[in-house]
Parts: structure tokens; C-alpha cells; sequence
């Protein structure tokens, strides 16, 4: 039953920064039941779908964490409690089967922070070490996103923040500090999740310390139930909507082969 | 006999090693998209519904799952259009899976220009889309009407040397429009497409679907996809490829019992995969075993016989 879009209603939602938002949509009569990577749909009646990283959830309350790009996410943002939505959950496949070893260091860039909230949520739960390395180009975003994290996050996690403009945090992209961070703790695994640019160097990176990430891949997800084929990952059989999003980098090289 | 043997059946222009395909619209407008019906298992392929110019299809929601059961979609046609086709086929054929193309147009002259495509760049058939149940002028509105499938079949088996197989959904007129289908020179008649429906969300009051009216799909419309196989073949003893809320082998089974020589799934292939494939095909050899038929030919239209 994935695939039908439950009834939600909004519970609360916050600007966190200039650019982040959170918010929180409780299941109707239902709970779902999801693992890290995994994502939802969310329906805006009489406008569009938008798919969103699951960032937490709790029994039938479920978190996003996402910035304005277009339409759907404008509206997205002027949500109020109350309003009511439809949510196709829990969608893709939960990436812990994946993860190797006990060490995880999760990577992420700008928005691709929201799954990884999740991640390691669980990582904890199921007893990893985690550390999070977040880069976000602004200072501003920065310093109010971190201290909204140790709201949302288990304590034990290790939160590192980069920033471009060097005000925040490490000065420098995530991957630089990623680098670093693995250098010194030999990380046992290393996930990801963002803009493509920032994948590719970071693969490339990592290959330098013999790790062979998991990325978490974007492509267009029209449907989410694997019928309409829009999310095909490029030069592989895989539908992110299904198999994904997550991939060991090694499976999907011709994704980043591929030209936009 | 081996069970490839068992279940390897001819239809026009293919000689299939088992009977199962997926339906269009399930994958099939992209070259990647040809590894996954591969890993899948399926004796041939068919490209999502191609039309002359690129349409990029509807707004989402374009697909979703009902609580009622089944699938409800309206996606619009969406397809790189009709010069992406070569690319597609060839990538079909380097994997060995042979390549039925689905063309629709909302005139004669469109579906002819997207069969010559086909025919050239090495199709092994066509599938008319003469049914496509929520995108205006581009299906039910031609399939309903016996003289419209007439002329549509007619401009393309005129055009083109490979066989050409018509797709019709329900309609009252769906008897009368496949002998019209046949007349004008069709070798296979696909049955049925999807069956237009609606879902109201009525937690938001409104429609989900952004274009309102979408098609049914999935379990739901098998006894109505039977029961048109079963009347078209009680008439005219045509080739059939039943479609149709195909979920394990018995629901395959039924097709064949009601006419089908061929099948395809949609809506559970694509939530099943391979392992729906499997289901079918070990299920029809174990069925056929157990009635004492040598091959698959021998119990196409078996119910009939009542
Ligand atoms: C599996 C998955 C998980 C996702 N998780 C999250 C998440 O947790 N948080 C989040 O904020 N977003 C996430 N996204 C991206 C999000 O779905 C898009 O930002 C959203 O669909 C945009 O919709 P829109 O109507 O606002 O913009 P549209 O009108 O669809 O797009 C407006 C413009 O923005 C561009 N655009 C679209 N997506 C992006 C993007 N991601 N980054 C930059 N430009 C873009 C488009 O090309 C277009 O030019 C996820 C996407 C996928 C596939
Ligand atoms: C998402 C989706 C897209 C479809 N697109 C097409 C199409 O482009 N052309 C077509 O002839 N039929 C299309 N169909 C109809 C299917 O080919 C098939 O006739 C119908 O789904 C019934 O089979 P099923 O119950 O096994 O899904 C589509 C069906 C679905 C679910
Ligand atoms: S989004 Fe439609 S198949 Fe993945």
C-alpha cells in the first residue's frame, strides 16, 4: 500500500535559517515503518508531488527537512498546522543492510543533510559509531541548523559543520573536511548525500583512502512505485524509486559518467 | 518436452519462448529501461506507447495505488518521442528481447508516421494504442469507434511490412471494433487497456489524480479483461494477447482458458518483478501438465468449450 497517498495533516513547521525548513506531518490512523534513505511523497492537493528524504520518524509522525527551489516547495513553505496533505510512504529501499562495519562517517551537503538526520538515528539505535560531516555554503545557515540539530539528533552522534564562507565551522567544502575527519578516524564505511558535484568529489577523494562510498542518487521520481521509468539511474538497471536512493558508488560509476 | 517447449507459442512476427510480456507503460520509453525487462525474464517487450513529437505528460500525481486495491494512472502519454525509437529497439535487440513498439496519435497520418519508425529501424511488430483511456483525442475516443480503428489500422498494415497487432480497451463497441481491426488488417488484438476511473481523497475533498479522470489497473479489472477475451474469441477466433490484472499463474491461466495465446502484465510486473514471472510460468507449465495438454497452443480457448 505504498503507493496510495495517506491522508496527514501538519503538525508544526519552522524556518530554521534563511534557507531550511522543518516540518512535521502526522500519518492519519496509520503508522509507517521505514529505514535510512528511504523517502516519502508528499501530494499538495491540486498542485503536484514532491518526493522528500524522511528525516525522522516516530510511530505516525514523520519530519522533513527541506529548502525552496520551485513551486511545490514554495508552498511547502507556507504551510500552516492543520493543513491537510497526502503521503505516499515509506518509498525506496533503507540502506542499513548496506552499511559495513562499525564506524560510519555520513557526508552530507545542503538539503542531503535530511536524510542522514535519519540515518543516524538508526545507526545509533542499532549500536554504530556515527559522525556527521554537514557543509552548507553560508555561515548564517550554518550556526543556526547546527544548534537546531542537537534538537533533533542522538547526542551521541559527532557533528562537524563546513561552510563556504569560512564564518561557521571548518572553512571549506564537506568533502575537504570529510577527507580529514577519514584520514584520522578510518572510518569503517563513509554515506552520502547531495548535490551531484559534491558526490563526485568525494568519491574521488575517498578512492584515495581505498573507501567505496554509498551515495545517495537524485534523479526525476515521478511515481515512486517503479512504473513510470522518469527515475531510471542513468547508464544502470536501477530505479531510484525502488532499488534506491542509496548505492554503493561502485554499482552506479556510469551515473557520474553521464552528462546532465 | 522441456518447459520452454511447453510454453513456446507463435504469434505473428515473434515466436515467443513462453507467453508473458509486460504491457506498455510500464518502463519502456528509455534504452536503460531494456536491462531491467531483461533481468526480469520476459519473452518480449513493449515500448511504452511512442507518439511523433516528444510529450512530456501530465503534472503529478500521474500514478497511484488505491485503497480499494489496484492502480489508478493518468500520465499523459509522456515519451521521448517517435526519433528516440531506433535507439530503444537496438538497445531491445543487443539483449536479445524482441521489440513490440506501441504507437498512438490522435490521427491516422500520426500513428503511421511512428509505425514506419518501427518498421525500419527493425521492430519485430506494432501495437496500436487504440485505447489509452484519459489523454483527449489520443485513444478510447478512436477505440470506441468501429469505423475510426478501421481507418487507423488500415493507414498503417498499408504502410508497413511487419505485423501489426491493435490494442482496444473496453467499450461497448469492442466486439464490432475488433473485427473491424481484423478486417483492416490487424494479425493480434491486445485486450484490454486500462478502464476509466476516479479517487477522491476525501480527508483534502479532492480529486488526486492532477488530471481527474485517470486508468484503472491491476486486479481489479481481470474478470473485466477475461470476460472481453472471451467474447472477442467466442466471435472471431482471432489471435489474442490478454492483459489485464495478471498477478500470479492462475490469473495468467484464465486468459488462456478464455482465448489469450499470448499475455502481458503491468501493474504487478512492476510491483512483483521477476518473481511474478516465475509465478506464471512455472505455475502455466505445472497447470498444462496437470490437464494432460502437450503445449500451451493446446489450451488457448479451452473455456469455450462449454
Ligand atoms: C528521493 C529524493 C529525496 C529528496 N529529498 C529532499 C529533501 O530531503 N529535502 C529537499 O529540500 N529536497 C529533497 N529532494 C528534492 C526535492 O524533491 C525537489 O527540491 C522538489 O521536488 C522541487 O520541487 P519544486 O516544485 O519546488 O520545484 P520545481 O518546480 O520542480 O523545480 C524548480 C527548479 O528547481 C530545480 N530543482 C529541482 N530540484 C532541485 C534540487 N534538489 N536542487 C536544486 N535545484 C532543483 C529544477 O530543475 C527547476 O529548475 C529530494 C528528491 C528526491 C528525488
Ligand atoms: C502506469 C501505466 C502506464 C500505462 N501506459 C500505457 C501506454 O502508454 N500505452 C498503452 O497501450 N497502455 C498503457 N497502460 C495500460 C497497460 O498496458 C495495461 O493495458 C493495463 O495496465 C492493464 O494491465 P495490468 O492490470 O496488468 O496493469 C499503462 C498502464 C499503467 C499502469
Ligand atoms: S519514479 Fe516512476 S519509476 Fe521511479
Amino acid at each position: 500500500m505504498k503507493g496510495v497517498p495517506r491522508p496527514a495533516v501538519v503538525e508544526h513547521i519552522e524556518r530554521i535559517s534563511q534557507t531550511y525548513y522543518w516540518l512535521e506531518m502526522r500519518i492519519i490512523e496509520d503508522v509507517i515503518e521505514a529505514g535510512p534513505g528511504q523517502f516519502l511523497i508528499i501530494w499538495l492537493p491540486r498542485l503536484k508531488e514532491i518526493p522528500m528524504s524522511i528525516a525522522t520518524l516516530n510511530n505516525d509522525t514523520v519530519s522533513i527537512f527541506f529548502k525552496v527551489v520551485g513551486k511545490g516547495t514554495q508552498r511547502l513553505a507556507k504551510l500552516s498546522p492543520g493543513s491537510r496533505l497526502g503521503v505516499k510512504a515509506p518509498l525506496g529501499r533503507s540502506f542499513t543492510g548496506m552499511v559495513s562495519g562499525d564506524k560510519i562517517m555520513l557526508v552530507a551537503g545542503g538539503t542531503g543533510l535530511a536524510p542522514m538526520i535519519f540515518a543516524s538515528q538508526k545507526l545509533i539505535e542499532s549500536g554504530k559509531q556515527v559522525m556527521l560531516v554537514w557543509g552548507t555554503p553560508s555561515s548564517q545557515d550554518a550556526e543556526k541548523v547546527h544548534s537546531f540539530l542537537k534538537r533533533v539528533m542522538p547526542r551521541a552522534v559527532e557533528v562537524y559543520v563546513a561552510t563556504d564562507d569560512c564564518g561557521y565551522g571548518f572553512c571549506g567544502t564537506a568533502v575537504d573536511l570529510a577527507y580529514e575527519l577519514a584520514r584520522r578516524d578510518k572510518p569503517s564505511d563513509v554515506v552520502s548525500a547531495g548535490p551531484r558535484p559534491m558526490l563526485t568529489s568525494l568519491v574521488q577523494r575517498m578512492r584515495g583512502l581505498n573507501i567505496d562510498p554509498i551515495v545517495l542518487l537524485e534523479e526525476e521520481v515521478r511515481c515512486g512505485i517503479g512504473m513510470c521509468g522518469s527515475c531510471i539511474v542513468r547508464g544502470t538497471p536501477f530505479l531510484l524509486c525502488v532499488d534506491g536512493p542509496a548505492f554503493r558508488y561502485s554499482s552506479v560509476v556510469s551515473y557520474f559518467e553521464h552528462k546532465i | 518436452m522441456t518447459k520452454q517447449g511447453v510454453l513456446s507459442v507463435r504469434i505473428p512476427g515473434i515466436n515467443l519462448s513462453h507467453p508473458l510480456m509486460n504491457a506498455s507503460g510500464i518502463l519502456g520509453n528509455d534504452k536503460d529501461h531494456m536491462r531491467r525487462y531483461k533481468e526480469w525474464g520476459l519473452a518480449a517487450v513493449v515500448t511504452k506507447t511512442f507518439t511523433p513529437q516528444p510529450r512530456r505528460g501530465y503534472e503529478t500525481p500521474i500514478i497511484i495505488e488505491l485503497p480499494t486495491g489496484g492502480f489508478l494512472n493518468a500520465v499523459g502519454l509522456a515519451n521521448p518521442g517517435k526519433d528516440a525509437l531506433p535507439e530503444l529497439i537496438d538497445a531491445g535487440k543487443a539483449l536479445g528481447l524482441p521489440v513490440i513498439v506501441s504507437a498512438g496519435g490522435t490521427t491516422p497520418e500520426e500513428f503511421r508516421e511512428v509505425a514506419i519508425v518501427a518498421d525500419e529501424h527493425g521492430a519485430s511488430a506494432i501495437e496500436l494504442n487504440l485505447s489509452c483511456p484519459h489523454t483527449k483525442g489520443y485513444g478510447l475516443e478512436i477505440g470506441s469507434d468501429p469505423r475510426m480503428v478501421y481507418n487507423v489500422v488500415r493507414t498503417v498494415t498499408s504502410s508497413v511490412k511487419v505485423p501489426v497487432y491493435a490494442k482496444l480497451g473496453l467499450s461497448d463497441y469492442v466486439v464490432k471494433s475488433s473485427e473491424k481491426a481484423l478486417e483492416a488488417g490487424a494479425r493480434c488484438l491486445t485486450l484490454i487497456n486500462t478502464i476509466r476511473a476516479t479517487y477522491i481523497d476525501v480527508h483534502t475533498l479532492k480529486p488526486v489524480l492532477s488530471n481527474v479522470v485517470g486508468g484503472l489497473s491491476g486486479p481489479p479489472i481481470h474478470p473485466v479483461a477475461v470476460r472481453v477475451v472471451y467474447e472477442v474469441y467466442r466471435e472471431l477466433r482471432p489471435c489474442i494477447i490478454g492483459v489485464g490484472g495478471i498477478q500470479d499463474w492462475k490469473t495468467a491461466a484464465e486468459f488462456v482458458a478464455a482465448g489469450a495465446r499470448a499475455l502481458q502484465a503491468g501493474s504487478m510486473l512492476a510491483v512483483k518483478g521477476r518473481s511474478l514471472v516465475r509465478d506464471v510460468l512455472d505455475g502455466l507449465v505445472e497447470w498444462l501438465k496437470s490437464h494432460g495438454f502437450r503445449s500451451l497452443e493446446e489450451a488457448v480457448g479451452i473455456a469455450q468449450r462449454t
